[in-house]
């Protein structure tokens, strides 16, 4: 425990030079459990926020008042995107994308597991030590995951069989851990509920934006409905799994356009 | 002290260096110069291509040259950025391109090739010298996703007029290299292969005017030989020693040495000056893996030529190739080689 809490103490201080204090505190395990680029690329969340250097269980945690709102939903859908800030679930954002109805059906899956796993990393915050909750949250999002594959097995047999094995991979995905690791464990239900809502909504919005245009360029559809007639010639190469990189490098390099703009008003 | 740095300013206006002490060869030798030369190397097989597929070949051709010119000038005037449609780069990526496909592609499709080749691979990395792949390669296989396009067959014998306006009749007679990724070979005579007469994009025509090309850039001290000859090397062993469908050797090797782009690739393409290694060694290997992957790609590939794709899988390893260091002056033969051996026996001892 003495050993955690000195890592801790370290992460603290170099991190508060480089990103903003509010998603320092955690930072130390998400390198742990992820990567380390992925903790350090996190984008300034909620800037009047100080937080205690002290262990979570002694912390208050952060409840959602109104200022915070838009905050944490702007930083869902653009400036903390799961996919093109964070990085972060990318194999499914690659893999699924080929066309729109895919897309849609993953993004609501995930969304849906993260809402949930979300709240109950907030919930479980102050009940168990901190050296176990990284394996809490594993145990309760594989949990969550499975009643999810249940669920669309039974409700929408072609959307899961056509999702195949991604859907029990949401399990793995690295935005429902780093958020229920980064966020909702230092803060209150309501606050770790609404990040999960727009950390989703980013992620689908993201995977609808990549659906369309794979799926209306590659294969001239949407929604299985054909577009352009039977003149158009599709672009094979973005049905394939390099179209699927080409598209998220461009789809990126627009969001950092997007937030240095946002941010330039800002100033 | 303002006016201590003004005079400094004046005095910085004239040459603080004059490189002039020795006797100085000044050689005119720009990127424009080389690029003018590449130019004039294409223009033969340029005309053999508007000879056998009359006169859509040459709009095919003029309209790449120009779109790639034009998409090139409006990214840097869009983007302010200095002009750099002087120096002749964007006319070769063109009239590569063009040579890569054949005469009866649609006019769209150069336009979308254009743009892939001048926008997406060589400007957002940062114009000519920063692209990681050749432009005209990269849009040629990025033109692979029309599938229905890329088979066409581009038969020869379309009279001159024929076709500016319209697409050329589709007469799907297969080409050679299709026909050969079944292991049979075509039916065109040696002398057919060598002269043009048969079908395919319009670099593949005809071997002797890519031949010719290529000997004017070495006479010209464009590209030397080592590229070349090493890749066309390899592949003529490979196919030597490895011929598909129990042809003769001899006859394989070379209906898969004339046939296709391999002419193309080797003189005109694995050379280029910013996707290929700088030492010796690096270049070797370069080549004699571009040989290697285009053989393989021919025979199990999906597609019946290979050339390109080979070309630009090695493009993307020549960063690991230039690793590759010229022996250091006065140092004695193999001795990093030792030096590395030396430290890999110290730490399996220790």
């Amino acid at each position: 425990m003495s050993a955690r809490r000195k890592k801790k103490k370290k992460t603290a201080k170099t991190g508060s030079t480089v990103g903003s204090p509010s998603v320092q505190q955690r930072s130390g395990t998400v390198r742990a459990a992820v990567t380390p680029n992925q903790s350090v690329s996190v984008a300034p969340a909620v800037k009047n926020e100080t937080r205690p250097k002290k262990d979570s269980q002694t912390a208050q945690p952060k409840k959602l008042d109104r200022s915070r709102v838009r905050a944490i939903f702007l930083d869902g859908l653009l400036l903390n995107n799961p996919v093109l800030t964070l990085m972060l679930g990318l194999c499914s954002a690659l893999a699924v994308t080929t066309t729109l109805l895919n897309a849609i059906g993953m993004g609501i899956a995930t969304t849906l597991v993260l809402v949930i796993s979300n709240v109950a990393a907030s919930f479980l915050q102050k009940r168990i030590s901190g050296s176990l909750r990284l394996f809490v949250h594993i145990a309760v999002i594989a949990v969550l995951v499975m009643g999810v594959d249940l669920l669309m097995q039974a409700l929408t047999p072609g959307l899961s069989k056509s999702l195949g094995i991604f859907v029990p991979l949401i399990a793995v995905n690295g935005i429902i851990l780093a958020r229920a690791e980064a966020f909702a464990s230092g803060n209150a239900l309501g606050a770790a509920a609404w990040d999960g809502v727009s950390m989703g909504v980013g992620y689908t919005v993201v995977l609808c934006i990549m659906g369309t245009i794979r799926e209306l360029l590659g294969a001239g559809t949407l929604l299985g409905h054909s577009v352009f007639g039977s003149g158009f010639q599709p672009v094979l190469y973005l049905a394939l799994p390099c179209g699927g990189f080409f598209t998220l490098a461009c789809l990126a390099a627009l969001a950092q356009h997007l937030k240095r703009r946002l941010g330039g008003k800002r100033e | 002290m303002n006016q201590e740095i003004t005079s400094t300013a004046n005095k910085s206006e004239q040459p603080v260096l004059p490189a002039r002490h020795f006797p100085h060869i000044s050689a005119p030798m720009k990127t424009r110069h080389i690029m003018l030369d590449v130019v004039i190397s294409l223009i033969p097989s340029v005309a053999v291509a508007v000879y056998f597929y009359g006169l859509r070949a040459l709009t095919v051709t003029l309209m790449s040259v120009l779109l790639c010119v034009v998409f090139e000038f409006l990214y840097r005037f869009w983007l302010k950025k200095p002009s750099s449609i002087g120096d002749l780069s964007a006319v070769v990526t063109g009239l590569l391109l063009a040579l890569c496909l054949p005469a009866a592609a649609p006019y769209w499709m150069v336009a979308v090739g254009d743009f892939f080749a001048i926008i997406v691979v060589k400007q957002l990395f940062g114009g000519l010298g920063k692209n990681f792949m050749n432009p005209a390669l990269a849009a040629r296989a990025f033109l692979y996703s029309f599938p229905a396009l890329t088979a066409v067959g581009s038969a020869s014998g379309g009279w001159f007029w024929k076709g500016i306006w319209s697409s050329v009749g589709t007469a799907s007679s297969e080409t050679p290299m299709a026909l050969m990724q079944s292991g049979k070979l075509p039916s065109q005579s040696l002398s057919q292969m060598l002269f043009g007469q048969h079908g395919g994009s319009m670099g593949e025509t005809c071997a002797a005017a890519l031949l010719l090309g290529g000997l004017y850039l070495i006479f010209r001290g464009i590209i030397n030989l080592r590229i070349p000859s090493c890749y066309i090397a390899t592949v003529a062993v490979l196919t030597f020693l490895f011929p598909l469908g129990g042809n003769d050797r001899l006859l394989w090797m070379t209906y898969e040495l004339l046939g296709g782009s391999l002419l193309l690739g080797a003189f005109f393409m694995a050379t280029d000056y910013v996707t290929s290694p700088v030492t010796r060694g690096g270049q070797v290997l370069y080549a004699i893996g571009c040989g290697g992957l285009t053989v393989l790609l021919r025979y199990f590939g999906a597609y019946p030529e290979g050339v390109y794709f080979a070309i630009i899988l090695m493009n993307t390893a020549v960063w690991l190739l230039d690793q590759i260091r010229p022996r250091r002056f006065g140092a004695p033969r193999f001795d990093a080689w030792k030096k590395r051996l030396s430290v890999f026996r110290k730490e399996k001892g220790g």
